[in-house]
This record gives structure tokens, C-alpha cells and sequence, in this order.
């Protein structure tokens, strides 16, 4: 039985526009139909940097007839408001208990019963807003429930977003259709959320565990911000997360984690898994939770039955009639049509349930989402996502969704939407992070190159030896060799054999792509695929040693700087990612610098010579001086030219303007000071206790920066004065 | 009977805690043969934010949060209670009748520190194997479970569970009454964890510092009656009532999570005098 006889049993009005499917796999062979699912998954992949794989997404649809899906939409909401009753009865009067409806056991004991949640007082929001149940079609065109979601809702990110990428795979059946919106019901929902959220930012609350992809999909669609329990603390009466310019305070979350481990204040656990005090907010009404904590209870053992049988004469006592989705341990699946992996070669078929949702639209009660999942276990065993396609006319020729009407502006025109171009401490501290590891790379890269360069044609003189000395010096210093390496006498060659084989830059490079994977999703699409391409070119140049991974780097850091020159980073991630980038450059290059220019005043012109070199600066010598200057004017570039991006200068000048854009004060000053204690510096011949100063006022920097504006420390919990020591 | 009680925490971290959010069952609640004529907080340093609630079990519950940074915490209870003993011996419902109300069905599932083990089921079995009303039963566990430990602070931590403090057969008076709530939840009896204090000066076990007992429903009629297995009598006008719930991770006086703070021990001081002229 698959979704096409299903549906044409159900609604013969619609065979018309069910029968196009077949005919689109008809005109599609095998082996376009399983590129076509590798581009949607590519597609997909491209959207969800980040994400720890792409989404088994299948490009042939589910679809339902309007009349079907409208009949299956409306016993969907009946049964999300009833449950809603339900959970609003366990964590109020309880009187479900009294009547014995619900067995006081099975509630008790189940884990996702939370008693600090029981509350007299209505919170802030709905406790079920988010609602899904994955339903078994059945021959008749009826349904049952397999299962509710009424905890955590997973899928709907993919819903929503699947059919703009079904879109661009397949856009001749997209072509060919006239599918209901969802549009309205998002919109409507945004705005419910932007209420409830009380003009401050939509977030959603995940956990390690959560799906990032799906995730991201949601955050997208919602223009919601993606948080971690340790970006939030809870100082006072809601929680807040550290962002570019201070405090931030949250009065909406879309949890996405389990509600057993949310509050450690009032559930114990580790500190760093929830945020303490959260569930008091919830009480107080000062934070909305969607879903709120507790209602899983509903679909709890022991307590799903009951509530089965109580929802079931609640609607007959509300409507005069049978519940007509109820539950279900067991049902005949029907099957679907599923594209071909790359290789295969015929469409396969596979067994699978209908993930509907419904949401919580304030005084419109529950609107059902015009589509949904298609869940189809694969030939793998892996579960593959397909979009429902929802007819826009079926049999009556009204639209599918039968909330349409009540799908209105709220009175007033809604709130404006909240700003939500804020930042969590933590994503800014991995950008900033991320600036500073490709400036790393980049570092360690000229360095590497210039040692290579001047270790090539390597003789006894005696300025040769010293300008090997200098340069293993620099380079354990910057730790790229053994500090057993540095030394006015090292042999050319151990230095070239330690750095040929490019393993120096192994630890840089591996930063970068950490902190890349961790970012991704402040970057665009595009942007991100940019720096991905240089960053794979590095990877492959790694077999090339040196002389392949330099330029490759290079490129990368180039590339990066560009990426962020454009603002592809948001809402203000590009500053932190400077930030990164002009800290790094000002301590590696002081640090360098100090054993470049660290020797007495006659024996400088090497070290100048190292030094201009280092900051690829030689062209800009040979334009402005016809070669390199003497040494004051050569001092002048390298540590005090604001207008020259290379110089330790323009860093710390950099530097104070990114501290000035965050209102950090004393930050900007330190780099104010530091600008100043280089600009002194270059007016010295020897400089090289100046710039050994400067590097360390950098690191302190680094630290303060660290300790002020990024992640907090790490809580304790306590529990005390029960029993005598 | 008039007491005043004063019930002093003290923190001293070793080093600066830089944020500090606690939940303080601290405030007694009022219960038949318990009147709560005067009881306030008062903490030091002063807390930026302070919320007071009523918590699912019906405790007072305070939430406060300390912002600045502080390297001492000093909460201290001031309250003046009235105590009545109950006059006479309640009447008791059979064990049979007690266990089919369903209406005390939360105080007989275990929990993570009272769920029973064989040994605390034969104990239970062992203790009570004569008594035929719930009365009884909850005499018979105590006084076999003040006879079967030995009173010793510092072996037992609050993480104690009752079949680890049956095992050890000494702990404190948490421990003594998270096996009597083991026992009794074997036998199918609703049972409750009392936290509170204990008058001072007499010789008894657990006085000057916070206690802890159990409360048993003995039937519609005897309503909840309160054992004390660590001093092996019926808790009466001498204890104060604090805060109950299923065992003591509902109900510990002072929980919290701080940033930073380093090393700390609490430093308790527990004081229930007869009022003057009481």
C-alpha cells in the first residue's frame, strides 16, 4: 500500500494531482532520480555548516490531498488542545488523579513528572505550545497516533526548510503543483513568539545532544538565537547570556534539551548542564519555556494510557463525537516511494509514519502546519526525511488549512520583531579564537618560509650563522621547533629537516578547523564554503611538506580576511574574529621581533633584514626607500606606521578601535598604551626589551579579554546543612 | 510549649565567590500542633535578589541570589514556634486499610536514596512482623532501627542511601531516617521525611543542630504521626518542624550553586530554647 492508493481512497477528487508523481518518476531514470538525492543532500549539507552530517533527506515528497490533510490537521489541533488541557490539569488541580483517570503511580514515578513545575499560578505562556505526533495512515484514508511529542519536538526545523531545498532539487515538481503556504502559519507564530518572548530575543536552549541541523533549520526560520545552558546565568529574576555589549536578558526559549536536566538549582546534577534558576523564572512568569518543563510526563508509561482514555471523553463530552486521532501500539505502515542511492538502480520503497505538527497560536488556539515529515526507514536502517507536499485545491476547492481564517495578523499588527543581532559570549569567544588561530597559521607559515628561504643556500660566514641563530631562536620561541634547536651554531640542516616536512604548522592548522566547525554557522553559505575551500586546499597540501602548505596557508588566511573584511560573519562576529586576528599578529610579531631587533645597535641589519622579510615587507621597502632603509627608518615601519596594516602599530591601533566598538574600556587603553610604548619603541636602536614588554602586555591582554567579555567560569553545586558533619 | 530557635549557616569560602544562587528551606511551615509565631531570615551580605514561594510539598521556599562577589555567606533563621504534643495515641488504621489509600500514593514509591534493597525488605518484614496497625508498625521499625545503629557523625555523607547506612548500620539522623523510609515504603506504608530541630539540652541525639525524622500516616483518623528512630520516641512538643517531603533531597536546608568560592564547609549552629516565660 503506498501513499498514492492511500490517498486516492481518501479523497477521489484529488487523483488528478496524486497521479503526478508517478509520472515525474516515470520521466526521471534511476540514475537521475539518486543524483538528484545526492544534490538535495549536498544542498542541504551547504546550508548546515556545522551540522555533524548532512540529512538523509529524500526528494520524493509525501503527498497529501487538501482534504485529507485538512480533516488530518483539525483532529490534530483537537488533540493538542486536549492534551494541553491535560497537562495543564496534572500541573494544576491534578484532578485526574482524584478520578483515578491517571494512576498516581505511574505518575509519581515517572522521571519526567517535575514537581517544581506544579505551579497555581498560569505561566507566562502556554505549557504545550509545540505539539507532533507521527501518525500511521490507514487503507480508509483514516490515522492513528504512534506516537506524541509533547516534550522536545524534533523535526520541525526540517519541515519547514526541506522544501526550499526539494525546491532547488527538484524544481519541476515544484513546477508542476500548487502546494498550500505555510508561510501564514509562520508568520503568525513568529509573531506569537515575539509576544511571548516580550520584545527581547527568541532563543532556542539546546544540548550537546540535540540536532543541530534540525536546530539551525528552526533558528533560521524564527530568526532565533542558538544558546547553550553555559551561555546563561540566572543573576536575577530571568536568565541573561553575555553578549557585545553587556547583558542580554532572555524571556522566551525554545527548549530543545531534556527537561530533566534543566535546572540544576532544583534537579541536581552537574551545574554546567542546566542553568540554576531557570525553573524558577518559569514559575514566576518571567520566562516563557516552550514547551514548558513537565509535559512529557503526559506521554510518560503508565500515564499515556490514562490520559488516553481521559482526552477520548473529553472530546466526546466537548464535540459529541469520537476522538478521531487516538493512540495506536501498533499499526500496519503504508509505504512510499524512495529515490535510489547513488549506484542503485530502481526507486525502492519503504515503510513510513506521517510527523505532523501544530502549533500554539495564542487567542487561534492550534493551527496544524500545512505538511510535516515524511519518516521512511531506509534499506540501511536509517531513518530518511521526506517533505509532505499538502495540495493547495482538492475536491471542495477550498485550501487545505482549515485554520486559514484564524490565520490573522494579531490586533494592532503584532510587535515589531525583536532585534536579535546579539551575540553569546561563547561564539564570540570561539571567533575570536578562530581569528587568532589563522593568524597562527599564517605566522607560523611566513616564519617557516622565511627560515626555509634563508636556510637554502646556508655557508659558515659568520652574518649567516647569526641570521640562523636569530631565526631558530624566533622559531622556538614561537614553539615551531625544539628549543634544543636554537642556537647561534645550529647546523642549516637539522633546522631545514625540521621544518620541510610542514608538521610545524599541524597544530595551527587543527585549531583552525576546530574552531571553524564550531563557527560555521555565523557565516553564510557562501562565505563559508570560501574558507572550506582553502582550508581542504591546506589539508591536501599537507603531503607537499613546506613548501606546498605555505602558500596554501596563505591563502586561507588571505581568504578569511576577505570573508570577514565582508561582514559575512554577523552581528558583530567579525569584530571578535579581528580581534583574534590583530592580537595574534601584535604578540607573535612582538615576540619575534624581540630576537630579531634585540641585538646591540651595530649589529641590527640583519635582524631588520629578517624582520622586514617576515612581514613580507621587502616591496614596500624597495618602493618608499629603493631597498631596505637604515635602521631608524626601518624601525619606524615595522613597529610604529599606523598606516601600514603589517606594522605592530597599526595593530595595537586596530586593536583600541575594536575595545572602543565594545565599549571596553580598559582594554582600549591597554592597547592605547601598548601604541604608545611602540611608537617609543621604534624610536630606539635597540628596541628588543620594549617589544619583549609589549608581548607580554598582549597575553595579558589576551587573558583580560578572556576573564571580561567571554565564557564564565565553571559553578559548583552544594548541598548543605542536613545531616551534622 | 513556646520556643525560639535560631538556626546559624556559615560559609567561609577560600576564596571569593563570585556568584551564588541557593534555595533555602529555612522558614518552618505550620502544621497541626505547630504554630509559627514570628520567623525571619536574615543574611549577610544582604542578597541582590530574594524570592519567597510555597514549594510542591507545601514548605516556604527561598530562593536568593548574591551577586557581588563575597568570600562569607552567613544565613541565620530567627523564628518562635509553638508546640503542642499530641494528647493521646492516635488510632491507627490497619496496614491493610493504610496501604489501599491512594491518597498518600507519593509517599510510598521510593526514591533515589530510599529505595529498599532486600535486606532493607527483610528488615522491614523482620521489624514489624507482629504489629497489625500502622501505629504499631512505625514503633516496631524504630525502635529496631535505633537498637540495630550506632550514632556516629562523619561516616555518612547527605548522599547516603538507605541501603548503604543499613549496611553500615550507624550514620545520623538523616540516615536513620531514610532507612525507616525504606522500610516502611517496602512494606507499602506513605511515609515523609521531616526535616527540623530538636529541643536543646536534653540527652538526646541530633539536638543542636538540624534534624531529621520520619512521618508515617496512620490512617484518616490518626492522621500523620512523626517517629524520631534516631532518639527511638514519638516526636512531639520537643521537635519543630521545618520543611517535609520524600526524603532529604526534597527538603535540604541550604542547596546552591556558586562561582568560584574554592574550598568551603558550613558551619552550623542550631539553637531551640523555651521561650522566656514559656
Amino acid at each position: 500500500m503506498d501513499e498514492r492508493a492511500m490517498a486516492g481512497r481518501a479523497d477521489a477528487g484529488a487523483k488528478r494531482d496524486w497521479r503526478f508523481a508517478p509520472s515525474l518518476l516515470a520521466s526521471l531514470p534511476p540514475a537521475e532520480l539518486a543524483a538528484r538525492k545526492a544534490a538535495l543532500r549536498r544542498l542541504a549539507a551547504a546550508h548546515l555548516p556545522g551540522a555533524a552530517r548532512a540529512p538523509d533527506y529524500d526528494p520524493l515528497p509525501v503527498i497529501l490531498p487538501g482534504a485529507l490533510a485538512r480533516r488530518l490537521g483539525a483532529a490534530l489541533c483537537r488533540r493538542a488542545a486536549l492534551l494541553g488541557v491535560m497537562i495543564d490539569d496534572l500541573y494544576g488541580q491534578r484532578q485526574c488523579l482524584a478520578d483515578g483517570t491517571v494512576p498516581a503511580p505511574a505518575l509519581f514515578s515517572a522521571a519526567e513528572w517535575l514537581r517544581p513545575m506544579v505551579s497555581e499560578a498560569p505561566l507566562s505562556a502556554p505549557r504545550l505550545v509545540l505539539y507532533a505526533a507521527d501518525l500511521a495512515l490507514d487503507v480508509a484514508g483514516g490515522a492513528v497516533v504512534l506516537r506524541d511529542h509533547v516534550d522536545n519536538v524534533p523535526g520541525l526545523g526540517h519541515a519547514i526548510a526541506l522544501r526550499r531545498f526539494i525546491s532547488a532539487a527538484m524544481p519541476e515538481l515544484l513546477r508542476s503543483l500548487t502546494l498550500a503556504s505555510r508561510q501564514p502559519l509562520i508568520e503568525r507564530w513568529r509573531e506569537e513568539i515575539d509576544h511571548w518572548a516580550g520584545g527581547g530575543p527568541v532563543a532556542l536552549l539546546e544540548s550537546e545532544d540535540d540536532d543541530g541541523a534540525d536546530a539551525a533549520l528552526l533558528a533560521r526560520v524564527l530568526g532565533a538565537l542558538r544558546l547553550r545552558p553555559a551561555d546563561l546565568d540566572c543573576f536575577g529574576e530571568a536568565p541573561e547570556f553575555r553578549t557585545l555589549a553587556g547583558t542580554e536578558t532572555v524571556r522566551l526559549l525554545i527548549r530543545r534539551m531534556p527537561a530533566t536536566a534543566i535546572d540544576p538549582l532544583e534537579q541536581g546534577g552537574a551545574p554546567a548542564s542546566g542553568v540554576a534558576g531557570v525553573f524558577g523564572a518559569i514559575r514566576r512568569g518571567r520566562l516563557a519555556m516552550l514547551n514548558a518543563p513537565g509535559t512529557g510526563v503526559i506521554a510518560a508509561p503508565g500515564v499515556a494510557e490514562g490520559v488516553e482514555g481521559a482526552i477520548a471523553a473529553l472530546h466526546r463530552a466537548r464535540f459529541g463525537e469520537a476522538l478521531a486521532l487516538h493512540r495506536a501500539a501498533t499499526a500496519v505502515l503504508p509505504f512510499a516511494p524512495l529515490a535510489p542511492e547513488a549506484g542503485a538502480s530502481e526507486p525502492g520503497t519503504a515503510p513510513f509514519v506521517l510527523r505532523l505538527f501544530a502549533l500554539h497560536c495564542g487567542a487561534a488556539g492550534w493551527v496544524a502546519l500545512p505538511g510535516g515529515l515524511g519518516l521512511a526507514l531506509g534499506p540501511d536502517g536509517r531513518t530518511q526525511m521526506k517533505d509532505v507536499f499538502v495540495l493547495d485545491h482538492g475536491e471542495d476547492g477550498a485550501a487545505p488549512e482549515d485554520m486559514a481564517p484564524e490565520v490573522v495578523a494579531r490586533a494592532g499588527g503584532g510587535r515589531a520583531r525583536a532585534a536579535t543581532s546579539v551575540l553569546p559570549s561563547r561564539v564570540a569567544d570561539d571567533l575570536f579564537w578562530l581569528g587568532r588561530a589563522v593568524e597562527r597559521l599564517e605566522a607560523a607559515a611566513r616564519l617557516g618560509a622565511l627560515a626555509l628561504d634563508t636556510l637554502a643556500e646556508a655557508s659558515a660566514l659568520p652574518h649567516e650563522q647569526h641570521q640562523r641563530g636569530l631565526l631558530a631562536f624566533c622559531l622556538a620561541h614561537q614553539r615551531l621547533i625544539s628549543p634544543d634547536l636554537a642556537g647561534r651554531h645550529v647546523a642549516a640542516r637539522q633546522l631545514r629537516d625540521s621544518l620541510t616536512g610542514g608538521a610545524v604548522l599541524g597544530v595551527p592548522i587543527g585549531m583552525v578547523r576546530r574552531l571553524l566547525a564550531a563557527t560555521s554557522d555565523r557565516f553564510s553559505a557562501t562565505m563559508l564554503t570560501t574558507i572550506e575551500a582553502a582550508l581542504e586546499r591546506v589539508m591536501a597540501a599537507r603531503e607537499g611538506g613546506m613548501a606546498a602548505l605555505v602558500p596554501a596557508s596563505l591563502a586561507l588566511a588571505a581568504s578569511f580576511a576577505g570573508v570577514i573584511g565582508e561582514d559575512a560573519a554577523q552581528d558583530g562576529a567579525f569584530l571578535f574574529a579581528e580581534l583574534g586576528r590583530r592580537l595574534e599578529r601584535l604578540f607573535t610579531l612582538s615576540g619575534s621581533f624581540a630576537i630579531l631587533l634585540g641585538g646591540a645597535p651595530t649589529r641590527l641589519a640583519p635582524g631588520i633584514r629578517l624582520a622586514v622579510a617576515l612581514i613580507d615587507a621587502a616591496m614596500i621597502c624597495e618602493q618608499r626607500y629603493g631597498g631596505v632603509p637604515e635602521a631608524a627608518v626601518a624601525l619606524r615601519l615595522l613597529l610604529g606606521d599606523l598606516a601600514y596594516p603589517r606594522s605592530l602599530g597599526f595593530q595595537a591601533a586596530a586593536l583600541a578601535a575594536g575595545f572602543a566598538r565594545l565599549d571596553a574600556t580598559a582594554e582600549r587603553e591597554e592597547a592605547r598604551a601598548i601604541g604608545l610604548a611602540l611608537e617609543d619603541a621604534s624610536t630606539r636602536m635597540a628596541p628588543g626589551a620594549a617589544l619583549a614588554a609589549v608581548e607580554a602586555r598582549a597575553a595579558g591582554l589576551c587573558e583580560r579579554l578572556t576573564g571580561r567579555l567571554f565564557a564564565p567560569p565553571a559553578s559548583r553545586q552544594h548541598r548543605d546543612g542536613a545531616a551534622p558533619p | 510549649m513556646i520556643y525560639d530557635l535560631t538556626h546559624r549557616t556559615l560559609y567561609h569560602y577560600a576564596e571569593p565567590a563570585r556568584f551564588a544562587r541557593h534555595l533555602l528551606h529555612l522558614l518552618p511551615r505550620a502544621r497541626e500542633g505547630q504554630r509559627v509565631l514570628d520567623a525571619r531570615l536574615e543574611i549577610a551580605p544582604l542578597p541582590e535578589k530574594r524570592f519567597d514561594e510555597v514549594d510542591y510539598f507545601g514548605n516556604k521556599l527561598t530562593t536568593i541570589a548574591l551577586i557581588a562577589p563575597h568570600e562569607t555567606l552567613e544565613i541565620t533563621l530567627r523564628a518562635t514556634i509553638a508546640r503542642e504534643a499530641p494528647e493521646e495515641a492516635p488510632h491507627a488504621a490497619t496496614l491493610a486499610a493504610v496501604r489501599e489509600a491512594a491518597a498518600f500514593a507519593e509517599f510510598t514509591l521510593p526514591t533515589a536514596l530510599t529505595e529498599a534493597d532486600a535486606a532493607i525488605s527483610d528488615f522491614a518484614s523482620a521489624a514489624t512482623a507482629n504489629e497489625s496497625d500502622a501505629f504499631g508498625a512505625g514503633l516496631a521499625l524504630m525502635g529496631a532501627i535505633n537498637r540495630s545503629f550506632t550514632y556516629r557523625p562523619g561516616v555518612t555523607s547527605v548522599a547516603t542511601t538507605a541501603p548503604a547506612a543499613l549496611a553500615r548500620q550507624e550514620g545520623v539522623c538523616q540516615d536513620y531516617a531514610h532507612v525507616m523510609l525504606a522500610a516502611l515504603r517496602a512494606l507499602g506504608l506513605p511515609c515523609r521525611y521531616v526535616s527540623g530541630y530538636l529541643r536543646s539540652g536534653d540527652a538526646t541525639r541530633g539536638a543542636e543542630q538540624s534534624h531529621a525524622w520520619v512521618s508515617l500516616w496512620v490512617g484518616p483518623e490518626g492522621g500523620w504521626v512523626d517517629f524520631d528512630p534516631t532518639n527511638d520516641r514519638v516526636a512531639g512538643a520537643d521537635h519543630a518542624t521545618l520543611a517535609w517531603g520524600r526524603d532529604f533531597e526534597d527538603v535540604s536546608p541550604v542547596r546552591g550553586v556558586i562561582r568560584g568560592g574554592g574550598r568551603h564547609r558550613p558551619v552550623v549552629e542550631v539553637a531551640m530554647l523555651p521561650a522566656m516565660g514559656s
